[in-house]
């Protein structure tokens, strides 16, 4: 969403095509999971985060877990996308802003049928539906600089 | 009432003490800059999330 919404998927597109791989441009659901295998060979994987701690952690929930692993493990750099509207005093209300905001949001825009997404907030489900498979914190990083973040002055993404 | 900034310079510098490099765009036109020279000698670039 913040990748979008920032317009860095159409930098992507428009400067880089010949090296950047779009996983929307996975024709069936085969090709899309191949394209987020080949993101842990990368030379640079670029995403977002659900809320970034003022002690310096980036908290994460995802539901398939590409992102969240390829975050941790994997690809040469990872670049960060964030507004300023991401960050929170600590992990608590980075728990509180995903389950408040991030999820309920993400599964109305994904068309998910789940409880959150008529509700509006978590109802700690078992949907099948379900987008918050994973609860990721990562804090102090063993290869230094391996993950850039930049906070953009604006608010972005859910 | 805290100074957002304030609040952005103590997140990214605790970025900072987690090993993160923390960058910081005033704009998307600063955003696109910063990219383009951290992705500049890629051979395979992805995202996702």
């Amino acid at each position: 969403m913040t990748l979008k919404e920032s317009g860095v998927i159409d930098l992507l597109n428009k400067e880089f095509s010949s090296v950047y791989l779009d996983r929307s441009a996975g024709k069936n659901r085969e090709e899309v999971e191949e394209i987020m295998r080949k993101a842990f060979v990368s030379d640079t994987f670029l995403t977002s985060s659900n809320a970034i701690t003022e002690n310096g952690e980036l908290y994460n929930v995802d539901g398939n877990g590409n992102r969240v692993s390829a975050m941790i493990y994997g690809p040469r750099q990872v670049i960060v996308v964030a507004g300023i509207n991401k960050i929170v005093k600590d992990l608590d209300e980075a728990r509180e802003r995903v389950e408040k905001i991030a999820a309920p949001k993400n599964t109305v825009r994904l068309e998910k049928n789940t409880p959150c997404a008529k509700t509006g907030k978590c109802e700690h489900c078992h949907s099948d539906d379900r987008i918050c498979c994973s609860y990721v914190a990562l804090a102090q990083q063993r290869v230094p600089d391996r993950i850039k973040v930049i906070i953009v002055n604006e608010s972005l993404g859910y | 009432m805290e100074n957002v900034n304030d609040k952005i310079t103590r997140t990214m510098e605790n970025l900072r003490l987690n090993k993160m490099k923390p960058y910081f765009a005033e704009s998307r036109e600063q955003l696109n800059e910063i990219i383009r020279k951290l992705v500049n000698s890629d051979k395979l670039i992805t995202s996702g999330g």
